[in-house]
Protein backbone atom coordinates (compact mmCIF):
# COMPACT_ATOMS: atom_id res chain seq x y z
CA UNK A 1 0.00 0.00 0.00
CA UNK A 2 1.14 3.63 -0.68
CA UNK A 3 2.54 5.54 1.87
CA UNK A 4 0.79 8.42 3.63
CA UNK A 5 3.16 10.35 2.05
CA UNK A 6 3.00 9.48 -1.04
CA UNK A 7 -0.83 9.75 -0.80
CA UNK A 8 -0.71 13.48 0.22
CA UNK A 9 1.94 14.39 -2.90
CA UNK A 10 -0.51 12.98 -5.35
CA UNK A 11 -3.76 14.65 -3.30
CA UNK A 12 -4.28 17.45 -5.65
CA UNK A 13 -3.15 15.30 -8.92
CA UNK A 14 -6.39 13.32 -7.67
CA UNK A 15 -8.47 15.97 -6.84
CA UNK A 16 -8.12 17.50 -10.38
CA UNK A 17 -8.72 13.84 -11.58
CA UNK A 18 -5.41 14.26 -13.25
CA UNK A 19 -3.81 11.44 -12.05
CA UNK A 20 0.01 10.49 -13.38
CA UNK A 21 2.17 7.54 -11.83
CA UNK A 22 0.45 6.49 -9.14
CA UNK A 23 -3.27 4.82 -9.97
CA UNK A 24 -6.72 5.57 -8.54
CA UNK A 25 -7.25 2.48 -7.19
CA UNK A 26 -3.93 2.68 -5.03
CA UNK A 27 -4.95 6.58 -3.59
CA UNK A 28 -8.66 5.11 -3.15
CA UNK A 29 -7.13 1.76 -1.48
CA UNK A 30 -5.18 4.12 0.83
CA UNK A 31 -8.49 6.67 1.60
CA UNK A 32 -10.44 3.69 2.55
CA UNK A 33 -8.23 2.88 5.36
CA UNK A 34 -6.16 5.96 6.18
CA UNK A 35 -8.13 8.35 8.40
CA UNK A 36 -5.58 10.96 8.26
CA UNK A 37 -5.31 10.82 4.49
CA UNK A 38 -8.95 11.03 4.52
CA UNK A 39 -9.32 13.91 6.87
CA UNK A 40 -6.83 15.58 4.10
CA UNK A 41 -8.86 14.58 0.96
CA UNK A 42 -12.09 15.63 2.69
CA UNK A 43 -10.33 19.22 4.46
CA UNK A 44 -9.19 19.91 0.36
CA UNK A 45 -12.68 19.08 -1.43
CA UNK A 46 -14.41 21.36 1.43
CA UNK A 47 -11.74 24.31 0.91
CA UNK A 48 -12.11 23.60 -2.89
CA UNK A 49 -16.23 24.15 -2.57
CA UNK A 50 -15.34 27.26 -0.27
CA UNK A 51 -13.06 29.15 -3.05
CA UNK A 52 -15.32 28.42 -5.99
CA UNK A 53 -18.44 29.95 -4.22
CA UNK A 54 -16.78 32.75 -2.66
CA UNK A 55 -15.50 34.29 -6.14
CA UNK A 56 -18.82 33.30 -8.04
CA UNK A 57 -20.49 35.97 -5.28
CA UNK A 58 -20.92 39.00 -6.99
CA UNK A 59 -22.98 39.30 -10.37
CA UNK A 60 -21.51 41.71 -13.20
CA UNK A 61 -22.66 44.41 -12.11
CA UNK A 62 -26.33 45.94 -14.90
CA UNK A 63 -24.31 49.38 -16.05
CA UNK A 64 -21.00 47.14 -17.51
CA UNK A 65 -23.48 45.04 -19.31
CA UNK A 66 -25.38 48.14 -20.62
CA UNK A 67 -21.78 49.87 -21.53
CA UNK A 68 -20.43 46.64 -23.16
CA UNK A 69 -23.48 46.45 -25.51
CA UNK A 70 -23.60 49.86 -26.42
CA UNK A 71 -19.77 49.63 -27.27
CA UNK A 72 -20.57 46.56 -29.35
CA UNK A 73 -23.58 47.91 -31.08
CA UNK A 74 -21.67 51.51 -31.96
CA UNK A 75 -18.96 49.18 -34.33
CA UNK A 76 -19.14 49.36 -37.67
CA UNK A 77 -20.55 46.11 -38.97
CA UNK A 78 -18.54 47.08 -42.31
CA UNK A 79 -15.30 47.10 -40.61
CA UNK A 80 -15.88 43.37 -39.58
CA UNK A 81 -14.59 40.46 -41.50
CA UNK B 1 -24.31 37.81 -22.22
CA UNK B 2 -22.86 34.87 -21.95
CA UNK B 3 -20.03 33.99 -19.64
CA UNK B 4 -20.18 37.69 -18.49
CA UNK B 5 -20.49 36.69 -14.86
CA UNK B 6 -17.07 34.51 -14.86
CA UNK B 7 -15.22 36.94 -16.46
CA UNK B 8 -16.39 39.72 -14.21
CA UNK B 9 -15.43 37.63 -10.77
CA UNK B 10 -12.37 36.84 -12.95
CA UNK B 11 -11.39 40.13 -13.20
CA UNK B 12 -11.89 41.60 -9.84
CA UNK B 13 -9.93 39.00 -8.58
CA UNK B 14 -7.11 39.76 -10.83
CA UNK B 15 -7.12 43.43 -10.42
CA UNK B 16 -8.61 43.55 -6.80
CA UNK B 17 -10.99 46.84 -7.72
CA UNK B 18 -13.62 47.08 -9.48
CA UNK B 19 -13.19 49.67 -11.63
CA UNK B 20 -10.13 48.00 -13.22
CA UNK B 21 -12.13 44.61 -13.22
CA UNK B 22 -15.05 46.75 -14.96
CA UNK B 23 -12.32 48.14 -17.88
CA UNK B 24 -10.87 44.67 -18.08
CA UNK B 25 -13.96 42.75 -18.98
CA UNK B 26 -14.92 45.91 -21.36
CA UNK B 27 -11.65 45.28 -23.28
CA UNK B 28 -12.05 41.43 -23.47
CA UNK B 29 -15.58 41.55 -25.08
CA UNK B 30 -13.93 43.91 -27.91
CA UNK B 31 -10.84 42.33 -28.25
CA UNK B 32 -13.51 39.30 -28.76
CA UNK B 33 -15.21 40.94 -30.95
CA UNK B 34 -12.72 42.18 -32.98
CA UNK B 35 -11.23 38.94 -33.17
CA UNK B 36 -14.03 36.76 -33.78
CA UNK B 37 -12.73 35.35 -36.96
CA UNK B 38 -9.05 34.02 -35.12
CA UNK B 39 -11.96 31.48 -33.11
CA UNK B 40 -11.82 28.02 -34.36
CA UNK B 41 -15.02 26.50 -34.35
CA UNK B 42 -15.64 23.50 -32.46
CA UNK B 43 -12.90 24.70 -29.13
CA UNK B 44 -13.80 26.22 -26.21
CA UNK B 45 -15.04 29.58 -26.32
CA UNK B 46 -14.80 29.90 -22.45
CA UNK B 47 -11.55 29.40 -23.13
CA UNK B 48 -10.76 31.25 -25.83
CA UNK B 49 -12.03 34.60 -24.39
CA UNK B 50 -10.53 34.09 -20.87
CA UNK B 51 -7.38 33.47 -22.44
CA UNK B 52 -7.92 37.23 -24.00
CA UNK B 53 -8.78 37.85 -20.55
CA UNK B 54 -5.74 36.72 -19.51
CA UNK B 55 -3.03 38.61 -21.57
CA UNK B 56 -5.30 41.59 -21.96
CA UNK B 57 -4.88 41.53 -17.59
CA UNK B 58 -0.89 40.58 -18.03
CA UNK B 59 0.15 43.11 -20.52
CA UNK B 60 -2.38 45.90 -19.44
CA UNK B 61 -2.72 45.58 -15.46
CA UNK B 62 0.17 43.56 -14.31
CA UNK B 63 2.47 46.56 -14.31
CA UNK B 64 0.67 48.76 -12.63
CA UNK B 65 -0.30 46.16 -9.78
CA UNK B 66 2.29 46.58 -6.55
CA UNK B 67 2.62 42.53 -6.21
CA UNK B 68 1.71 41.41 -2.18
CA UNK B 69 4.29 39.55 -0.13
CA UNK B 70 7.40 37.39 -1.36
CA UNK B 71 7.04 33.75 -0.67
CA UNK B 72 9.13 30.58 0.61
CA UNK B 73 8.34 27.75 -1.01
CA UNK B 74 10.25 25.54 0.67
CA UNK B 75 8.60 26.51 3.73
CA UNK B 76 5.08 25.80 1.87
CA UNK B 77 5.56 22.76 0.59
CA UNK B 78 4.35 20.56 3.29
CA UNK B 79 1.82 22.95 4.73
CA UNK B 80 -1.37 21.87 5.75
CA UNK B 81 -3.96 24.08 7.20
CA UNK B 82 -6.13 20.49 8.64
CA UNK B 83 -3.03 19.57 10.43
CA UNK B 84 -2.73 23.15 11.81
CA UNK B 85 -5.66 23.18 13.74
CA UNK B 86 -3.98 20.40 15.70
CA UNK B 87 -0.98 20.56 15.27
CA UNK B 88 0.11 17.17 17.32
CA UNK B 89 -1.39 14.78 14.28
CA UNK B 90 1.02 13.08 12.54
CA UNK B 91 0.59 10.04 10.29
CA UNK B 92 1.53 7.63 12.71
CA UNK B 93 -1.33 9.04 15.15
CA UNK B 94 -4.47 7.65 12.81
CA UNK B 95 -6.68 7.46 15.32
CA UNK B 96 -6.23 11.01 16.33
CA UNK B 97 -7.51 11.85 12.62
CA UNK B 98 -10.06 14.59 12.76
CA UNK B 99 -13.86 13.59 11.73
CA UNK B 100 -15.90 15.46 8.69
CA UNK B 101 -17.20 17.44 11.86
CA UNK B 102 -14.21 18.96 12.91
CA UNK B 103 -13.38 19.56 9.08
CA UNK B 104 -16.72 21.55 9.15
CA UNK B 105 -15.55 23.52 12.44
CA UNK B 106 -12.41 24.87 10.91
CA UNK B 107 -13.63 26.16 7.80
CA UNK B 108 -16.74 27.61 9.58
CA UNK B 109 -14.06 29.75 10.91
CA UNK B 110 -13.84 31.78 7.60
CA UNK B 111 -16.91 33.35 5.64
CA UNK B 112 -16.32 34.16 2.05
CA UNK B 113 -14.14 37.39 2.25
CA UNK B 114 -11.66 36.21 4.40
CA UNK B 115 -11.13 33.44 1.39
CA UNK B 116 -11.22 35.99 -1.05
CA UNK B 117 -8.79 38.00 0.99
CA UNK B 118 -6.77 35.44 1.23
CA UNK B 119 -6.64 34.61 -2.85
CA UNK B 120 -6.19 38.21 -3.17
CA UNK B 121 -2.79 37.95 -1.40
CA UNK B 122 -1.12 35.66 -3.12
CA UNK B 123 1.10 36.67 -6.11
CA UNK B 124 -0.76 37.05 -9.87
CA UNK B 125 0.86 33.99 -11.23
CA UNK B 126 -0.59 31.42 -8.55
CA UNK B 127 -3.41 33.36 -7.63
CA UNK B 128 -4.53 33.09 -11.52
CA UNK B 129 -3.68 29.35 -11.95
CA UNK B 130 -5.73 28.27 -8.84
CA UNK B 131 -9.02 30.76 -10.14
CA UNK B 132 -8.49 28.92 -13.35
CA UNK B 133 -8.63 25.76 -11.83
CA UNK B 134 -10.67 25.69 -8.33
CA UNK B 135 -12.92 28.29 -10.22
CA UNK B 136 -13.72 27.97 -13.73
CA UNK B 137 -12.85 24.36 -13.44
CA UNK B 138 -10.57 23.79 -16.70
CA UNK B 139 -7.98 21.27 -16.78
CA UNK B 140 -4.09 21.24 -16.66
CA UNK B 141 -3.89 21.20 -20.57
CA UNK B 142 -6.65 23.89 -20.85
CA UNK B 143 -5.01 26.26 -18.30
CA UNK B 144 -1.90 25.38 -20.11
CA UNK B 145 -2.94 27.13 -23.30
CA UNK B 146 -4.75 29.48 -21.55
CA UNK B 147 -1.67 31.12 -19.67
CA UNK B 148 0.94 29.65 -22.24
CA UNK B 149 2.76 27.81 -20.07
CA UNK B 150 4.00 23.60 -19.69
CA UNK B 151 1.59 21.32 -17.82
CA UNK B 152 4.46 21.06 -15.72
CA UNK B 153 4.51 24.78 -14.65
CA UNK B 154 0.66 24.64 -14.27
CA UNK B 155 0.93 21.97 -11.92
CA UNK B 156 3.51 23.66 -9.95
CA UNK B 157 1.37 27.13 -9.90
CA UNK B 158 -1.83 25.27 -8.88
CA UNK B 159 -0.48 23.69 -6.20
CA UNK B 160 1.94 25.89 -4.81
CA UNK B 161 -0.83 28.69 -4.78
CA UNK B 162 -3.30 26.31 -3.06
CA UNK B 163 -0.55 25.70 -0.21
CA UNK B 164 -0.42 29.67 -0.28
CA UNK B 165 -4.12 30.04 -0.03
CA UNK B 166 -3.93 27.85 3.00
CA UNK B 167 -0.90 29.62 4.17
CA UNK B 168 -3.04 33.42 4.69
CA UNK B 169 -6.07 31.56 5.96
CA UNK B 170 -3.90 30.10 8.60
CA UNK B 171 -2.32 33.41 9.11
CA UNK B 172 -5.71 35.20 9.30
CA UNK B 173 -6.78 32.35 12.02
CA UNK B 174 -3.91 32.77 14.30
CA UNK B 175 -4.48 36.51 14.21
CA UNK B 176 -7.45 35.72 15.44
CA UNK B 177 -6.44 33.94 18.00
CA UNK B 178 -8.36 30.68 16.94
CA UNK B 179 -4.86 28.62 16.73
CA UNK B 180 -1.74 29.45 18.53
CA UNK B 181 1.40 31.05 17.42
CA UNK B 182 4.11 29.07 16.32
Amino acid sequence: MLKCEEVLKHLYEYIDKQLENVSYDEIEEHLKLCKYCCAHYDFEIELRKMVTKSCFQKKAPDILKIRISEMLSQIDPESQP
Amino acid sequence: MPLMDNLYNLAMRMTRNSGDAEDLVQETYLKAFRFFDHFQEGTNAKAWVITILTNTFRTKYRKTQKEPIQVDFDAIENFFLVDEFKPNIQPANKSEARSSDTITEILKSYVSDDIIKALENIPEQFRMAVLLSDVERFNYQEIAEIIGASVGTVKSRIFRGRKLLQKQLYEFAKERGIVGKK
